[in-house]
């Protein structure tokens, strides 16, 4: 229950807010609205709604494995969005920036083929699940080194009044998120490495995976929706305001 | 990796419009804005006009300039009027403050003043 629970959280707000993000990018036309709209969704709930949807209303049919691969696939767009979004925001003017979506991309496109050709069954997992979910949680971690590494300049900037308040912790939250998202893949990965012949994820692990669906979501909240209270709080937090006052 | 146009830009104005040749132009400007925490090298227009703006004047009667506020005045305009908006990639703040689209932040720059 608990599992459903976390997991439930991440769905709603990952929904709600790349939807807004997506509903900002028809009013601006503007790339990392796009990508961090298409990348929440992709990776959360549409991607996770695909992949889950198969192997829980029809478990082992062919169609529940149909439906395994699209949500990968699904989801593979979600993390080639998501590493756009961080190259084009943090570092637009470096090549290997520039050349790390192209990678990922490739990189998911041989896992999934890997997938559809070698199908996974109850046995060690196989090269392809190795690939994705290490491309997987390097994209996210990437994405959260780089917004944890500016948030760390802008909070000097804000001390200092040069940098806004919320706009500052809007990156400690995205870098939480995405560390929290990528701990969670490799969670399942390391749950799966452990798994016998047979066995079921334990509840230790799905209590894990909820915290980090937990963490991801209210850290996605506060990122993109902060709360007035909230945006109030911080602002009154920085010396900069506290020196207007 | 070489400065930003930007900041040639000012640099090469404050050469122009003061008595500091161009290893001390280039070298104040710089001292601003490590303590405003920013990079030469990826320097965006709007940064350059919040060091303008609150830093410059203080640094150039430092460095002995005669009428520091209107060098400065006439530094933001040149800057405006130079148009660097096209082609010059946003800051990360500029998009965040985007995404978070509060009216009342200022991406970029200042903080915000508490909400009443």
């Amino acid at each position: 229950m608990i599992g459903i629970v976390g997991m439930g959280v991440f769905f709603v707000v990952g929904l709600f807010v790349s939807l807004r993000l997506l509903g900002l990018w028809r009013k601006t036309r503007q790339l990392p609205e796009l990508t961090a709209g298409m990348g929440l969704l992709g990776i959360g709930p549409l991607g996770f709604c695909v992949l889950l949807g198969g192997p829980t209303l029809a478990p082992g049919t062919r169609f529940a494995y149909l439906s395994f691969v699209t949500g990968l696939a699904v989801q593979a767009l979600g993390f080639l969005s998501a590493s756009v979004f961080t190259w084009r925001v943090f570092r637009p003017g470096a090549r290997w920036a520039r050349a790390f979506p192209i990678v990922l991309g490739a990189g998911l496109a041989v896992a999934l083929v890997g997938y559809m050709v070698v199908p996974i069954g109850s046995g060690q997992p196989l090269w392809h699940f190795h690939l994705d979910i290490w491309l997987k949680a390097t994209c996210l971690a990437w994405g959260a080194a780089e917004s944890l590494g500016y948030w760390r300049v802008t909070r000097q900037r804000v001390a200092i009044g040069f940098a806004d308040a919320v706009v500052s912790a809007s990156f400690l939250c995205w870098g939480i998120a995405l560390s929290a998202a990528a701990l969670g893949f490799l969670g399942i990965y390391f749950a799966v490495l452990a798994l016998r012949p047979g066995e079921h994820l334990g509840a230790g692990v799905e209590v894990a995976l909820s915290s980090c669906g937990m963490i991801t979501a209210s850290a996605l909240f506060l990122a993109f929706l902060p709360p007035k209270a909230y945006a109030r709080w911080l602002a009154t937090r920085s010396p900069a305001a506290e020196a207007h006052s | 990796m070489a400065d930003s146009a930007v900041f040639d830009f000012v640099a090469e104005e404050l050469e122009r419009t003061t008595n500091l040749d161009r290893m001390e132009a280039r070298g104040m400007l710089r001292l601003v804005l490590k303590q405003a925490l920013f990079d030469s090298k990826t320097l965006k227009v709007k940064q350059m006009q919040m060091v303008i703006d609150r830093l410059l004047a203080a640094h150039l009667c430092r460095c002995g300039v005669e009428n520091p506020e209107s060098v400065c005045e006439g530094l933001a305009m040149n800057l405006k009027a130079k148009g660097f908006g096209s082609g010059v990639a946003e800051s990360p703040d500029e998009i965040f403050g985007r995404l978070l689209q509060r009216p009342e932040a200022t991406p970029l720059g200042g903080e915000s003043p508490p909400s009443k």
